[in-house]
């Protein structure tokens, strides 16, 4: 008797980090349980035919902030109508927070709320009381600490002898150090001298953020976390130089790992003339050199993830500038813009794109082979892709509360058709039908595997 | 006395000229002893070396596999990391702190920047470098050299024009970290949007070296030695129009070498695709397959050199 199957995809393409595939998959609960050419559809309760779509691992998000407009069950709803299966979210804890209550404040709200599967890093912005905390925390499966060497007016900053004690203490533990790397005390003069005052203007932005900063930044904490060889994990790499210095620190044997994000990869400054604040990201958006530069870090392997950092936060434009928060809405868009603007240029392949999105993330954060591929044995997260469907992306067809894009307008080739999570559906036809709660915690505890480069 | 026992190859630059030299000099010992005996050497009975290459090569992997045997050592190894338990999810570490305890030494190739320093770390034997990924690829840039001495009989004094996407092109970046160490008039043929980084020509100059950059592969030529080409790919380009435009002024003709400068000697690293017409390939300049010949002699310089029995 031949298997039976809960879901039969047919006649798709798949893709994943390791190649390209005509073949048909076959879903049993929440695994793959078959991936062979002709499965029979004779006792396959359902049976989707993808003739002419591409099927992918889903997209996982790594760099979410569900903390502000959009919250955790927000955040996993936005992204699912982009083709995204998991997301990993910052726990930030404040001054005066403890980072365990936090952290399992987070996990038990996603557990509650979360409509896809989730992991959290812990943020941390008083190192000082909560470094202590790092070992408690990682019991509750989580592995990865992000610490902020900017932001130092703020009080989000974290030291050198901070940061190397929670490196030492990673290490020793198997856990991996984020840092949101620019030089805080740099970066704090340049903002009084350029931003404040009656001569300040949105414009002096990325002078008050330069790429060297970003740069030295990156170089200073692969350094640091060379002495204990603790795995070091860079979000939002936006510059040529930035790029330069991770590749140094690779060449040097070190075992770090670039994330760039799409508005860096398919936006230039000019996007601050034509929107202000609402463009205002840390850090910034920069020129197209860069953009080229990341474009060309993401080919040769020097980065290895793409994630939105979605920080969706209300703006008042004509307000004053300084005063206005970071970030942006970018988890619903994530996977349609990274697609087009890697796939219908030919600046990436297929492959590679399968890589930055889902392996690579997984591999990086401990979660595969469970997730980030199309194999047996894999959770079924999977993400029915049309090339040949065009998508204008406006905010009124988004779905972020702050009511605004960094895409306004955008016309994208190729969008997200449907999505699967170990089995049952997320979305169809436009529409999300996976219920809040149905997300489970994932633990990032498995082995911290490298990331693949075609 | 200047020695390699023991060492890794892991970067172009790691070298000194005396240290090129004694590579150069015994590579050109070997080629003549295997011109001499057909057969191969007897240096390395019972010699083992792995060949890990986690990523497909032809030229590399065939190459390193045949200077070991004409050493009359043998090789184990893999050919893509399919097979391996590295697709169970085994860490490079793990992988050559296993495969050291059966070799010699060896010779790898993977996709990932600084991986070959990686192995290097955990590995108590050498690790020779066989490209990884965008990094560094130091035994193409020595044969480079090689082929240089044994089709001019000199470097030292020699016109070389590199051309193609300078920008991007690993062989060239290892080369010029080779070409560094003599005096040599270097020529840069690239599309604007595919120059030499800026830093590498700066860094040049501040060795007092000549350094002259044109787009024009046909003034560049004219009075050169050496012409090394590589490809240009088209999705290094933003704008399709402006591949289709400028490709071909970076095909080499056999036309363009009778036409300015017969002497000429060309190089390539191979594969080639349209960027030197087949018919040049019967032209007496036409170095590149001998070029790919050369990556045995010095590869085997290399491991007969690291492992100290020479």
């Amino acid at each position: 008797m031949s298997e039976q199957f809960d879901l039969l995809f047919k006649n798709g393409l798949l893709i994943t980090g390791s190649g390209i595939q005509r073949a048909d998959l076959g879903v049993r609960g929440e695994k793959i349980t078959a991936i062979a050419p002709d499965l029979p559809v004779e006792n396959a309760r359902r049976v989707i035919d993808a003739r002419g779509k591409y099927i992918f691992p889903g997209t996982i998000d790594v760099h979410v902030h569900p903390v502000y407009e959009d919250n955790v069950e927000d955040c996993s709803r936005i992204a699912a109508y982009g083709g995204t299966t998991s997301v990993l979210h910052f726990a930030y804890a404040k001054q005066g927070d403890s980072l365990l209550q936090k952290v399992t404040e987070m996990i038990e709200d996603g557990q509650a709320h979360s409509l896809l599967d989730f992991g959290v890093h812990g943020g941390i912005w008083e190192a000082a009381v909560q470094v202590p905390e790092i070992v408690e925390t990682m019991k509750l499966g989580v592995t990865t600490f992000k610490f902020f060497m900017t932001y130092l007016k703020q009080g989000w900053y974290t030291d050198d002898y901070q940061l190397i004690k929670a490196m030492d203490i990673l290490a020793e533990h198997g856990g991996m150090a984020m840092v949101h790397a620019e030089n805080g005390g740099g970066i704090d003069y340049l903002e009084d001298k350029y931003l404040k005052g009656p001569n300040a203007h949105a414009r002096y932005f990325n002078t008050s953020r330069p790429a060297a900063f970003e740069e030295e930044a990156i170089f200073r904490a692969a350094r640091l976390a060379e002495v204990f060889k603790t795995p070091l994990y860079i979000p939002h790499v936006t510059a040529a130089r930035a790029v330069r210095a991770i590749r140094l620190a690779m060449e040097d044997g070190l075992r770090i790992f670039g994330e760039t994000c799409p508005q860096y990869l398919t936006l230039t400054q000019k996007i601050i003339d034509e929107r202000g604040a609402l463009a205002k990201i840390g850090p910034p958006i920069r020129t197209q050199e860069d953009q080229d530069a990341l474009w060309q870090g993401l080919k040769d392997g020097i980065l290895n993830v793409v994630a939105s950092d979605h920080a969706a936060k209300k703006k008042d434009v004509n307000g004053d500038f300084l005063m206005q928060g970071f970030g942006s809405p970018q988890v619903e868009t994530l996977m349609p813009i990274t697609y087009d603007a890697a796939i219908n240029t030919g600046r990436l392949s297929l492959v590679r794109l399968a890589q930055v999105l889902s392996e690579n993330p997984a591999r990086i954060f401990g979660l595969y082979p469970r997730k980030g591929t199309l194999q047996v044995g894999s959770d079924a997260d999977i993400v029915v892709y049309d090339p040949c469907r065009e998508y204008t992306i406006t905010a009124e067809n988004q779905h972020s509360k702050v009511g605004y894009t960094l895409y306004e307008n955008r016309k994208v080739l190729g969008w997200p058709e449907m999505s699967f999570q170990r089995g049952r559906p997320v979305l169809e036809n436009g529409e999300i039908v996976a219920e809040p709660g149905c997300g489970q915690f994932m633990p990032t505890t498995g082995e911290r595997l490298d990331p693949v480069v075609v | 006395m200047v020695s390699l026992k023991g060492k890794d190859i892991l970067d172009g630059a790691q070298f000194s000229r005396e240290e090129i030299d004694l590579i150069m000099e015994v590579a050109k010992d070997f080629k003549k002893k295997l011109a001499e005996k057909p057969g191969g050497l007897d240096l390395l009975r019972g010699y083992v070396m792995a060949a890990l290459f986690f990523e497909p090569s032809t030229r590399t992997r065939l190459s390193f596999e045949t200077a070991m045997h004409r050493l009359g050592g043998s090789v184990i190894g893999f050919s893509s990391a399919e097979s391996t338990s590295i697709s169970k999810g085994e860490t490079l570490e793990d992988t050559i702190r296993t495969v050291d305890q059966y070799v010699d030494l060896f010779a790898m190739r993977h996709p990932a920047i600084g991986s070959a320093k990686r192995a290097a770390e955990v590995a108590t034997h050498p690790v020779l470098n066989g490209g990884d990924g965008a990094g560094q690829h130091p035994t193409q840039a020595l044969l480079d050299l090689f082929t240089i001495y044994n089709e001019c009989g000199k470097v030292d004094g020699a016109t070389i024009v590199l051309c193609g996407d300078l920008k991007n092109g690993r062989t060239v970046h290892s080369g010029v970290d080779i070409y560094k160490h003599f005096d040599t008039k270097l020529v840069f043929v690239a599309p604007e949007q595919l120059a030499m980084p800026r830093e590498i020509v700066e860094k040049l100059r501040a060795q007092g070296k000549t350094v002259v950059e044109t787009t024009s592969l046909e003034d560049a030529i004219k009075d050169a030695d050496i012409l090394y080409m590589t490809r240009i790919q088209k999705e290094r380009f933003a704008d399709v129009a402006e591949y289709e435009r400028l490709k071909g002024s970076y095909i080499l003709t056999r036309e363009m070498i009778e036409r300015l400068n017969p002497n000429l000697t060309v190089m390539h690293p191979l594969p080639r695709v349209n960027e030197i017409t087949t018919d040049v390939d019967d032209l007496p300049g036409a170095a590149f397959f001998r070029q790919a010949g050369n990556g045995v002699y010095v590869r085997m310089a290399l491991i007969a050199l690291v492992l100290g029995v020479i």
